[in-house]
């Protein structure tokens, strides 16, 4: 039976699984915070900045392919388009920074902050917990513009490339779960 | 790399495709919470909508028919298990 591969390199999916245990925590934080209070989830939601779940998940997404894309790229010997592809990438995902900024100062605007309810406290508590883990992911990606830069990646050896677009990928995955919590269960 | 690895992995092509498919779900998942508002089917649409947009990463993007077993099992149960927690919790309070 074929086992498959490990793209990237073992340290990276340890920490993917070590990611996914934490968010799945936060996950059942946030079914039990609903379920004792659901007339305060049903009251809270729709408060919320649409537009800022959407294009955060548009950027999210969007990073996403753009690093999919530089790892393709790569194993097709056009190191230039595979650079492209990552700077593309790195921009896309330095809006994710922008827009939470944006979304928290309207949240503040609007008299919501970490202490309105249970529903934002969990909000909050899940989102910024996420860009923390984005924010790795930007620092990571900036590393390997580096090294790429430097022409460190071939078709033949890509691994600090898989292994960046692996956590990239799993941290879209997570973001995917927290847009429908907060911005589609209204 | 194996050949068969190779045949697992994506393509420019495959990839444009999920990310249409991705940005077309979102979509989708924002017309359902409006049109599904308060109402029993909320949770399973949702919970389908979110279980799709994972697969796509998963299969495209992840390259995750190519990815070692144990990871691909961990991945795969990653994205069921708040599907599932939502379609639960929609029967259990609705």
């Amino acid at each position: 039976m074929d086992k498959g591969r490990i793209p990237g390199n073992k340290g990276i999916w340890v920490g993917i699984c070590c990611e996914f245990v934490e968010f799945l925590l936060l996950f059942a934080v946030y079914f039990v915070a609903r379920a004792h209070f659901p007339q305060e989830f049903t009251a809270s939601a729709g408060r919320l900045h649409l537009w800022s779940g959407i294009w955060i998940t548009v950027a999210m997404v969007s990073s996403s392919f753009c690093i999919a894309a530089a790892v393709v790229t790569i194993r097709n010997s056009q190191r230039r388009a595979s650079l492209a592809c990552l700077v593309l990438g790195l921009l896309i995902a330095l809006s994710y920074p922008l827009l939470k900024w944006h979304e928290i100062q309207w949240n503040l605007a609007h008299g919501i902050n970490g202490e309105a309810g249970i529903f934002f406290t969990v909000y909050y508590y899940l989102t910024i917990n996420h860009m923390v883990h984005a924010f790795w992911g930007i620092l990571g990606m900036l590393w390997v513009l580096t090294r790429h830069s430097f022409g460190i990646y071939s078709a033949e050896n890509h691994d600090g490339l898989e292994a960046l677009a692996s956590y990239w990928h799993a941290t879209d995955l997570i973001w995917l779960v927290i847009f429908p919590f907060f911005y589609v269960l209204v | 790399m194996s050949a068969a690895h190779a045949s697992h992995q994506s393509s420019l092509r495959q990839l444009f495709f999920a990310w249409l498919g991705l940005l077309l779900l979102t979509a989708l998942s924002v017309w359902i919470g409006r049109e599904f508002h308060a109402q029993v089917g909320l949770q399973p649409l949702v919970a389908a909508v979110l279980w799709l947009k994972s697969w796509l990463v998963l299969r495209f993007f992840l390259e995750g028919r190519s990815i070692h077993i144990f990871f691909r099992r961990v991945l795969h149960t990653f994205i069921a298990i708040t599907p599932i927690c939502l379609v639960v919790f929609g029967l259990w309070h609705e």
